[in-house]
């Protein structure tokens, strides 16, 4: 895969034909209408603009293949699934004593010419699949342009997505693990705006993706920062200072482990750093309300590059309210779960211990049913076994996804990366989460794990996705926990640390001050019982200066974190039970993500107090929060 | 009657009530789903009275089953009620279910302004709040079209302030 990187790079001339039209430089189309060769696909006349033709992009040409893989590996099961039942047939067959049902093969073998058209639509099969890849091929492209991006594919029906770069909040590169093994790689633009509008970009060799994210991410930001500097003219001087040309990566990286095109981040003036997303908007300084590690990042910002010793102190200064500390490897790593975790932490998730139990009876059962004497049912059952494995694999495969976590601090949040077979990388933006939760199921008790999820203000929140340690010990939840939310502000006589153990831990926690922390929570009526016999009594919250804490769960525990400003709406309600048991349940609404907050059951009057207490305690606090910002514009001149 | 509305005590607000149109277009919408099945169910009945007598039982239970959905939907038209604060918007609705919901206005992303035909009919629209919480269930129905204008115009002003925090 010799393809050239994109922006100015000279094309290096090479023999490939098939990656010939796709090595066209990914420049932006108003600068080089000119260089574009005769080998341009006949671009649909809508696509003609008088003044600069569009220059679309091609992408791999294997893409359509790597797509239709599914249906592949679709007919391959199917075929397999055949084979399965004639074997099965045959062996118990075999198992009767009879010979093995031969006749279909005896009757192929007088018939020459059945097998010969057997395997000549199969090659017309694959003539035509061929030609169909080859043309949707041909329609697949991507353009851009200096304001947007356009992706366009689909033969019969034709799609073109467009996306402005103003909007795309973060570009991720994908290596799923087939394109992963033939060295190609997806970029995924994540939008402001509904679901599923996000522009997956597939598919490209890994060094173009990687080129053309930096390009395009030092197109977002310029982007970024000329509305930013429209916008509030009087900060345009300091917020351009505060991009500096020194570009600090993630903390303490070594310059140059990461692939980055320097020569362009220098050609253009701004950093273009690999995994950079929308930058943490540092023309704000550091805010109360933020949370620790947006601090943090706008600290970093000012740091010099590789000042790793400093940044740690910097860390440990500002997570003093929780009582963590961080140790930042050389790499500039603060979290690293090795694979081993992983491993053992999904197979002690509540769903694979049911299904294994599940197999595990269906197999003792077979068995005991051969025992029995009951023969025709030993198969049947083995067989139903195996979808059930299946399931069991493909959950436990998920999971390994989040093998390898690696954590990086960086001055645009946390840089992640994580993939066992196929590696992710992301960036998650600490100044835009919305919420944070730690949970623990049942089983992860014994090694005091946790798992820290969280709540985006963006589309796509899938659970699946939104993890910001899939698991960890106590000190390494707290530790992301701290980083996500900012200082609690707590009475002074309790530490949030404390706050925090007993939150997790209810009254089992043995902090030393536990009991001053027990008195924060405001637990449920003894009436509610008959609707939470069991949690009732853990569940409880708390209001401190800047977070709402909700304790829940007692099996699978759970805590979530709100912070105030972050709160969107907040609705009251009450059923009828709830009327009849005197109760009433408060919901924070929050963005779409794994946390919904609720304060549920509490008494109707604490939760009528709540609702409007709480809606007051938001509007100040965004109120601060605002004010804040505001005031740092003013001041600098 | 005021005692089901005042479930939200601690709140200084002046509700509004929307059009008492509301409940009648409401029940129309309503009629229009269950009178047909009734239509056929007292034909079948008229038919086969001598075979099955009891087929009478069902159009009865569907005609009883009408006028109790009939008094609720009334009941619940009028416990509609929203009110426009300083800081935010509190709707709140229900008669069984006790629902509120507050919006503060600087948490507005968009306003939906929708009127479908018998809406129109009776010169309603509804008005829907979005913020960035997909939770977030803020409707008004059964506004008079002029209110309905009037709100969302008043609320996107409002909405304009700095969206804090996202």
């Amino acid at each position: 895969m010799t393809e050239d990187g994109p922006n100015g790079q000279p094309p290096e001339p090479t023999g490939d034909p098939a990656t010939e039209p796709a090595r066209e430089p990914a420049a932006e189309t108003s600068t080089d209408p000119a260089a574009e060769p005769a080998t341009e696909p006949a671009a649909e006349p809508a696509d003609q603009d008088a003044a600069a033709p569009e220059v679309w992009h091609r992408v791999h040409p294997l893409t359509p293949i790597l797509e239709s893989f599914g249906v592949l590996v679709g007919i391959f099961i199917a075929a397999a699934y055949g084979l399965q039942n004639f074997a099965q047939t045959a062996i118990e067959n075999l198992a009767r004593g009879d010979g093995v049902d031969l006749g279909f093969a005896g009757w192929l073998r007088t018939h020459p010419l059945v097998i010969l058209g057997g395997v000549g639509g199969l090659v017309l099969i694959l003539l035509i699949t061929a030609l169909f890849s080859w043309l949707a091929w041909r329609v697949m492209g991507y353009r851009i342009d200096s304001e947007s991006i356009y992706y366009r594919r689909g033969l019969l029906s034709k799609k073109l997505r467009k996306a402005r770069l103003d909007r795309v909040q973060s570009i991720d590169l994908q290596q799923k693990l087939l394109p992963r093994l033939l060295g190609m790689a997806e970029l995924v633009f994540d939008v402001a705006g509904g679901t599923d509008s996000n522009i997956s970009l597939k598919y490209l060799s890994k060094k173009r993706a990687e080129g053309l994210r930096d390009e395009l991410l030092t197109a977002v930001r310029e982007k970024r920062q000329g509305a930013h500097q429209g916008e509030r003219t009087p900060a345009s001087g300091g917020s351009a200072e505060s991009v500096p040309g020194t570009a600090p990566g993630a903390v303490g990286v070594p310059a140059g482990t990461e692939p980055r095109a320097s020569g362009d981040a220098e050609a253009t003036g701004a950093p273009a750093d690999s995994g950079a997303e929308p930058a943490i908007d540092r023309s704000v300084p550091e805010r109360r309300d933020d949370s620790i590690g947006v601090r943090l990042s706008k600290r970093l910002g000012s740091l010099a590059e590789g000042a790793s010793q400093e940044a740690e102190s910097s860390i440990n200064e500002l997570l003093a309210p929780y009582n963590v500390s961080a140790d930042i490897s050389d790499e500039g790593e603060i979290v690293r779960v090795p694979v081993h975790r992983v491993v053992v932490s999904s197979l002690l998730k509540s769903e694979t211990i049911i299904s294994v139990l599940v197999v595990l009876i269906v197999i003792a059962a077979a068995i005991v049913l051969l025992a029995m004497g009951l023969t025709e049912a030993f198969i049947p059952m083995l067989v139903a076994v195996i979808p059930g494995l299946f399931a069991a694999f493909s959950a436990f495969r998920k999971n390994l996804d989040n093998a390898n976590f690696v954590v990086k601090l960086g001055e645009n949040g946390l840089a992640v990366n994580h993939g066992l077979v196929s590696t992710s990388r992301k960036v998650i933006p600490l100044d835009r989460l919305q919420a944070v939760c730690l949970h623990q199921p049942l089983l992860w008790r014994w090694a005091g794990w946790w798992k820290v999820e969280y709540n985006l203000a963006s589309a796509g929140g899938s659970g699946e996705t939104n993890i910001l340690l899939p698991v960890g010990d106590i000190d390494q939840a707290r530790l992301m926990v701290g980083l996500a939310l900012p200082d609690p502000q707590m009475p002074d006589e309790v530490s949030a640390a404390t706050l925090v153990r007993s939150a997790m831990y209810d009254r089992k926690s043995e902090d030393p001050q536990a009991e001053a922390a027990e008195e924060l929570f405001h637990g449920q009526p003894r009436s509610s019982r008959l609707i939470d016999p069991l949690v009732w009594k853990r569940r409880a919250y708390v209001v401190t200066g800047s977070l709402l804490v909700l304790r829940m769960g007692v099996l699978d525990r759970r805590v979530d974190f709100v912070p105030h400003v972050r709160v969107q709406s907040m609705s009251y309600h009450q059923g009828p039970l709830m009327r009849a048991l005197g109760l009433g349940t408060v919901a924070v609404h929050s963005t779409a993500g794994p946390i919904d907050p609720r304060v549920t059951h509490q008494s109707v009057d604490d939760a009528k107090r709540f609702f409007s207490e709480h809606s007051e305690r938001t509007r100040l606090a965004r109120q601060r929060y605002d004010e804040e910002a505001r005031r740092a514009k003013e001041g600098r001149p | 009657m005021s005692r089901e509305f005042n479930y939200l005590s601690g709140t200084d607000a002046d509700f509004n009530r929307v059009s008492p149109k509301y409940g009648l277009k409401e029940t129309i919408a309503t009629l229009t789903m269950l009178v047909p099945m009734i239509i056929v169910a007292l034909v079948f009945a008229i038919i086969f009275t001598s075979e099955v007598p009891w087929l009478h039982a069902i159009w009865a239970c569907l005609v009883a089953f009408t006028v109790f959905l009939i008094v609720i939907i009334i009941r619940q038209a009028k416990a509609i009620g929203y009110a426009e604060r300083a800081d935010d918007l509190l709707i709140r609705r229900g008669i069984m279910f006790h629902k509120a919901t507050v919006v503060p206005y600087g948490r507005l992303q968009f306003v939906d302004v929708d009127a479908g035909p018998l809406d129109r009919m009776f010169g309603l629209a509804t008005v829907k709040l979005h913020t960035a919480s997909a939770a977030t269930d803020a409707t008004i129905p059964g506004l008079p079209r002029a209110e309905a204008d009037r709100l969302r115009d008043s609320l996107a002003g409002l909405g304009q302030a700095n969206l804090a925090g996202l």
